[in-house]
């Protein structure tokens, strides 16, 4: 097997204890069974971190893992960061875009795995083979947009990417993101968190030795096909002349938008749409991510007012909604100044908020009163005090400090009265769109490895919000097998490494994806020569989801932890505009479905070991086989 | 006398997403991988104000960079391209400074001042931009001028702003 193009070919070890810098050949073995991406970071993640070490520990890996598609295919600027999360204690993994990881395997690595823990703040320098450990003192403290903005100038060439994190992150912060190229994010499960106890503010790369195509001809064919294709869809021109923020109207629409921390979807969105985010603050679409024929980034700026100065390439939709209808707030200038905020304090902009909407509920009901948060007034819409509180999180403060930890140290907080209000799966928030409005697609937050995540299952239409082939018509066995071949494409799609949005969300229709899945494969053979069938890769993805399943089952995860929180189960969706969304109340049948199709046990939610044999996964067997006993 | 200059390579600013999908294929083309460093076309993105600027050679009437070399390296070709004549080049980059749309760069990787070439009459930058911010179309130098000058303008100011934060 000869790797001729595509992958860069080598992994960079890190151990920020000793100042040890390996460059190791690729492992071939590793590109047959994982492909790229979160494939690596779950194999890397499985064999390197076990349930005595703490995330927050120096033997926690740090692990940023490109795909062999980043910085090849169209909409391909994406990159993996894992580790085991201080947030839900589990898996973690999160993806980001920008031009990190195209930089980055321009400058010869595919992956870099950061160990250990430096005795002083530092950054890592990668400028094609040279790579330092340089001293990061005069960094700590700052935000990421000043410390992206020392590093740049210290360098000296603008063309260098750095991923860094703000105060939150080095204040272990469990929902603190690491920041790429200004305004993306790495956020889901306090990967910036991992980053600031290695004491590693920062990582700047500078590629320029560029990167192979085995087969030049067959990728300029395809990669051509490619474009043409997004050029004739529709939902590339929404995802262009609005951003993601189109699906705010789209989604509350349908009833689907979480307002008020999910009691109920469908009231007056007022200011709060992308159509007025674009027409009043918008001063550019850009490609925030390399090679992206989109451009959903919006370059945002506000002249005048309160909140003048406000100037960053954002929000997404997920932020718009989690700083506005999820808390309350209606005034869209704030939610954009929140944003920017939590950006530059290098918080996640979806967590974070997502944590306060737990707190105004639990504060709605009774549960606490002021005294209990700082004397905060935490009625629904209190700007001033979630700006507050927000700032407080990222230096941990008070009751940021508590906050800071996330939903499930807020729950032990507030006490057993609070947990029904705690809208998470596995320690993670649910996101913005409501899992009523959607019974069958929405089981992607409760099965995902890392907690309640909306991109571990994708295939929606700009249109409805939904995907066309509407899955949650169909009956409970077909509406899963549909559900686990959409899991298996956008899988598919975090393995090479490109953008789920471009690739997995704009797309309207099953044909379209089945096309779009054919020219992944394609250029995935013409850039590395490798030849793999379709088979190839949907047993890579198979082995990908269950290593992490494996990794969870190793912390105790069972059937249990892949449960909704009960109001989704038991209570119906009020939507202001008219009507409900009901419960899902066959949850338990499309999760035994789920577990059918995906090769896992039905009582217990572990891997299967025929399935894991079959798969060639027999030490994972071996160790699953220990733990089946417990 | 040279051939006649009919069309040429017009951007529009606004339309530029930063993608650097013209730097690419452009760098395909011409070194066959996938290399920014090795592209003719060169995309500048201010991340901090939003803007995103595309740099090339607009094969001037007068072109600075033919005057300023000392070796006669830089000449015209018959399609109005510019030659940079490698085996008389003698590496001292004063075209590179004489050049106010930053059209001239140095490939490390060959060790040969490159400049673009207009793909032969098919510029595919051209081809491949996704929301056609790149045309190839008859446009008087004057007005083509101004329009580049405008944005270049644009950016610099962004970057002296950033300079004395």
């Amino acid at each position: 097997m000869k790797i001729e193009g595509g992958y860069a070919g080598k992994i960079l070890e890190v151990n920020l204890t000793n100042g040890k810098i390996e460059k190791n050949e690729m492992d071939k073995q590793l590109v047959k069974d994982y492909i790229g991406g979160r494939g690596f970071a779950a194999k890397l993640l499985y064999d390197r971190t076990s349930p005595e070490v703490d995330p927050l520990s120096p033997f926690n890996p740090l692990i940023f893992a490109t795909g062999p598609l980043s910085g090849i295919a169209p909409c391909s600027g994406r990159i993996t960061v894992g580790a085991r999360s201080p947030l839900t204690k589990i898996h973690g993994d999160s993806n980001v875009g920008g031009e990190f990881a195209t930089e980055l395997k321009m400058a010869g690595y595919d992956v870099i795995v950061i160990t250990g823990k430096a005795e002083r703040p530092v950054y890592i320098q990668i400028v094609d083979d040279e790579v330092k450990i340089n001293d990061a003192g005069s960094l700590w403290g700052k935000d990421t947009l000043e410390t992206t903005r020392a590093l740049l100038k210290e360098f000296g060439d603008k063309k260098a990417c750095v991923a860094c994190i703000g105060p939150a992150g080095e204040n272990l912060v469990h929902v603190a993101g690491i920041c790429v190229d200004l305004n993306r994010f790495a956020t889901e499960g306090g990967m910036g968190a991992v980053m600031g106890s290695k004491n590693l503010k920062a990582i700047l790369v500078r590629g320029k030795k560029g990167i192979k195509l085995a087969d030049i001809n067959s990728w300029k064919k395809i990669f051509g096909e490619t474009l043409d294709l997004y050029r004739s869809e529709p939902t590339t021109t929404i995802g262009r002349e609005i951003g993601s923020n189109f699906l705010l109207r789209t989604h509350n629409e349908a009833g689907a938008l979480v307002w008020r921390n999910c009691q109920f979807s469908g009231d007056e969105l007022g200011e709060i749409t992308g159509e007025n985010l674009n027409e009043k603050y918008v001063t550019k679409a850009r490609s925030g991510c390399s090679l992206c024929c989109i451009g959903c980034e919006r370059h945002t700026k506000i002249d005048r007012g309160p909140y003048k100065g406000v100037e960053f390439n954002g929000p997404e939709y997920y932020t718009t909604d989690s700083l506005g209808p999820r808390i309350g707030v209606d005034d869209l200038e704030n939610v954009l100044y929140n944003s920017e905020l939590c950006d530059r304090l290098g918080l996640d902009s979806t967590s974070a908020p997502s944590i306060i909407g737990f707190v105004m509920e639990c504060y709605q009901r009774g549960i606490i009163t002021k005294e209990d948060v700082d004397n905060y007034e935490l009625d629904w819409g209190n700007k001033e005090a979630v700006t507050e509180i927000l700032k407080k999180m990222a230096y941990r403060q008070g009751i940021g400090d508590v906050l800071a930890d996330g939903i499930k140290a807020a729950v032990k907080k507030f006490g057993p009265q609070s947990e029904k209000y705690a809208m998470h799966v596995k320690g993670l928030d649910i996101p913005p769109k409501d899992p009523r409005a959607g019974h069958t697609y929405n089981m992607r937050y409760a099965i995902s490895t890392r907690g309640a995540d909306h991109l571990r299952c994708s295939g929606v239409s700009a249109k409805s919000g939904e995907f066309a082939e509407n899955i949650d018509d169909m009956p409970p066995e077909k509406s899963m097998k549909m559900f686990v071949r959409l899991e298996k494409y956008v899988t598919e799609i975090n393995l090479l490494n490109v953008c789920t949005w471009a690739w997995s969300s704009y797309s309207s229709s099953l044909e379209i994806v089945e096309k779009k899945e054919k020219y992944l494969l394609e250029l995935f053979n013409a850039a590395t020569s490798l030849d793999f069938t379709q088979e190839d890769i949907d047993k890579a993805v198979e082995r990908t989801i269950l290593t992490e399943r494996a990794e969870n089952a190793s912390y105790g995860l069972r059937r249990r932890d892949d449960y909704f929180p009960k109001r989704f189960t038991q209570e119906p969706l009020p939507i202001k505009s008219g009507g409900f969304h009901p419960p899902i109340v066959d949850f338990e049948e499309r999760l035994n479905y789920y577990y059918k199709y995906r090769g896992l046990d039905v009582d217990t939610g572990m891997p299967l070991e025929l399935k894991l044999r079959e798969l060639g996964m027999d030490k994972v067997a071996e160790n699953l086989e220990k733990l089946r006993g417990d | 006398m040279k051939g006649e200059k009919t069309k040429s390579l017009v951007f529009y600013p606004d339309r530029c997403l930063g993608c650097r999908i013209c730097e690419t294929i452009c760098a395909v083309e011409h070194a066959g991988m996938i290399n920014p460093e090795r592209s003719r076309i060169k995309v500048i993105k201010n991340d901090e104000r939003g803007l995103d600027v595309v740099n090339v050679c607009l094969q001037c009437e007068e072109a600075p960079c033919v005057a300023s070399c000392p070796v006669d390296a830089i000449s015209r070709n018959n399609d109005y391209t510019i030659n940079i004549d490698q085996e008389l080049c003698s590496l001292c980059g004063l075209c590179v400074e004489a050049c106010p749309y930053g059209g001239i760069s140095l490939d490390e990787q060959s060790g040969e001042f490159i400049i673009c070439d207009l793909c032969r009459g098919n510029p595919a930058c051209v081809k491949w931009c996704p929301t056609n911010a790149i045309q190839y179309t008859q446009l008087s130098e004057g007005e083509n001028k101004k329009i580049w000058e405008a944005h270049l303008s644009i950016l610099q100011s962004a970057e002296k702003a950033e300079v004395l934060q």
